[in-house]
C-alpha cells in the first residue's frame, strides 16, 4: 500500500502557516523527513487556507521538498489554477505527481482532467457528484462510472486513477465505515485496474485515541483491497501497516516485521505512545 | 436546557465526544417536543431566533449540526437551512423570521469566501444591523472573521453557545 503523509496541511496545523510565512526550509524538511521515516512514500501538500497565495506557497513547498528528497508530491486542492501552475514545478523524475483531487462534478472534470493528461500526473477521483455525497454504495459507484468515462476519453490509464470511496466519521453515523468498505469492494469488482485511495483520519473525527481508530480501519480497508491512503502518520498507523502488509503476504518470511520489532518500532500500545508527530 | 450547557463544557474538555453530544441532543429534542406546547401555552419567550446553515457548495454538516443543537439547548429558536445553502436563502429566511443571529458554517477553504458574500447581501437587503453574524468551521479564524466583518467567531460548538448567550444579553439590553 502506498502511504501518503498528510501532515503538511494549513487547515490542520497552524505551524505550517508559520513555516510558509517564514520560508522555514529547515522545519519543512524536518516534517517531511519525519513522515518518510514513518513509511510515507509520497507527501501531500495542502495550503487551502492561504487563498491569495496558494499557488506560490504550494510551488515553494514542492521545490523545497524535492530539492532534498527524491519523492513525488500529492498536490491537495480543488483549485485548477494551483494544478496549472504547480504541476509545472513538480520534478517528475522523482515519481509522477498526484492531482488530489477532482470530484465527479462536470465543471471540475472538464477543467482538471486535461491538466492531469498534459503533465502525465495521476489523479484522485472523489465519489461525489453534482448531488453531493450519496449514502448508498451503488450510488457512489455511479460517480466512478462517470469519472472513468471521462478519464478514458482523454487517454488517462485506469491504473493512474485513484478512486476515493469517501470516509465519513463513525462518530456521527455508525453505518459510515461499512458504507465506505462496501463502496470500495464494488469499485474493486467493477474496475479491477483502477486504484483506490482514501483519507483515513476522517473516520476517527470526534473520538478519543484517533490513531487507534484510524489504524484498525486501515486494516479493514486493506482487506477490502485499498491501494493507498492519506494519513497523519503516527507510530500506531506505522505498526499497523507493517503488520497488515505481512498478513497480506507481502512481507517475505515476515522479515520486515521482525526488522521493525528489532528497531523497537512495533511497541504501540504502551500509554503515551500514540501521539501524532 | 441547562443539561446542554454541561454537555458543552464536557465536550470542550474531552470528557465526552461527538457521539455523546449527539445522544444528549436526541434526548433534548425528544424532551422539547413534549415541553414545547406547554412553553408556548405559558408564554415563555425564546432566547432569540437563529438562522443557521453551511454556505453554498459546502456539504459538511457535522459541525453545523452540533452548533444548532447547542443553540437549541441554550433556548434559541433555530432555523436550520441545511447544507449548500445559497446566499439568497440566508437573506430570505433571516428577513422572514426576523432573525437575531445568522450562523454561517464552512469546512472548505474554497467555500469560506461565501461568508463574505452573504454578509454583503445582508447589508444590501438592509438587515445587516438587525442581525449578528456568527461564523465558524475548520478553516475559519478570528482574523478571517474580522476581515469579512462578521460579528462573532466561534471555535467550536461549546463556544458558539457561549457566544450566542452573549448576543442574547446584547439583544436584551
Amino acid at each position: 500500500m502506498i502511504i501518503i503523509g498528510a501532515q503538511i496541511n494549513t487547515s490542520e496545523h497552524e505551524e505550517i502557516i508559520d513555516i510558509i510565512e517564514n520560508k522555514d526550509k529547515k522545519r519543512l524538511l524536518e516534517i517531511t523527513k519525519h513522515q518518510l521515516d514513518l513509511g510515507a512514500e509520497m507527501i501531500d501538500i495542502n495550503a487551502g487556507q492561504r487563498i491569495k497565495t496558494e499557488v506560490e506557497d504550494i510551488a515553494w513547498m514542492i521545490e523545497t521538498i524535492q530539492s532534498e528528497f527524491e519523492i513525488p508530491i500529492s498536490i491537495d486542492t480543488p483549485n485548477q489554477e494551483v494544478f496549472k501552475e504547480c504541476l509545472k514545478k513538480h520534478n517528475n523524475n522523482y515519481g509522477r505527481p498526484l492531482v488530489n483531487s477532482v470530484s465527479g462534478e462536470n465543471e471540475r472534470l472538464n477543467k482538471i482532467l486535461p491538466l492531469v493528461k498534459k503533465y502525465n500526473a495521476k489523479v484522485v477521483g472523489l465519489l461525489m457528484g453534482e448531488e453531493g455525497i450519496a449514502n448508498k454504495p451503488t450510488e457512489r459507484v455511479k460517480v466512478a462510472d462517470k469519472i472513468l468515462k471521462r478519464t478514458r476519453e482523454l487517454g488517462i490509464k485506469d491504473e493512474d486513477v485513484f478512486l476515493d470511496p469517501l470516509v465519513l466519521p463513525v462518530s456521527v453515523d455508525t453505518d459510515n465505515p461499512l458504507t465506505t468498505i462496501k463502496t470500495l469492494r464494488l469499485i474493486k469488482d467493477q474496475f479491477p485496474d483502477v486504484k483506490t485511495i482514501c483519507g483515513l483520519d476522517n473516520i476517527s473525527y470526534g473520538l478519543p485515541e484517533r490513531p487507534l481508530v484510524s489504524s484498525i480501519f486501515v486494516a479493514m480497508m486493506a482487506s477490502a483491497g485499498l491501494d493507498s491512503f492519506l494519513v497523519e502518520l503516527s507510530n500506531v498507523t506505522y505498526s499497523t501497516i507493517k503488520t497488515v502488509e505481512m498478513l497480506k503476504g507481502k512481507d517475505d518470511m515476515c522479515m520486515d516485521y521482525i526488522k521493525q520489532y528489532k528497531a523497537d518500532k512495533l511497541d504501540i500500545y504502551k500509554p503515551g505512545k500514540m501521539e501524532v508527530l | 436546557m441547562a443539561g446542554m450547557k454541561v454537555i458543552g463544557e464536557k465536550f470542550k474538555n474531552d470528557k465526552i465526544f461527538v457521539p455523546g453530544v449527539l445522544v444528549a441532543a436526541r434526548a433534548m429534542n425528544t424532551g422539547m417536543e413534549i415541553l414545547k406546547p406547554k412553553l408556548i401555552e405559558s408564554g415563555v419567550q425564546s432566547a432569540g431566533k437563529v438562522v443557521i446553515g453551511a454556505v453554498e457548495s459546502d456539504l459538511h454538516d457535522v459541525g453545523k449540526n452540533l452548533v444548532a443543537m447547542m443553540l437549541e439547548g441554550a433556548g434559541f429558536e433555530v432555523y436550520d437551512l441545511g447544507t449548500d445553502v445559497p446566499t439568497e436563502e440566508f437573506v430570505k429566511k433571516a428577513k422572514e423570521i426576523d432573525a437575531d443571529i445568522v450562523g454561517l458554517s464552512a469546512l472548505l477553504t474554497t467555500t469560506m469566501n461565501e461568508m463574505g458574500t452573504i454578509i454583503e447581501a445582508l447589508e444590501k437587503a438592509g438587515i445587516r444591523d438587525k442581525v449578528s453574524v456568527m461564523v465558524g468551521g475548520a478553516p475559519i479564524t478570528e482574523d478571517f472573521a474580522q476581515e469579512i466583518s462578521a460579528d462573532f467567531y466561534a471555535k467550536d460548538a461549546a463556544e458558539a453557545s457561549n457566544v450566542a448567550k452573549d448576543i442574547k444579553k446584547k439583544i436584551a439590553s
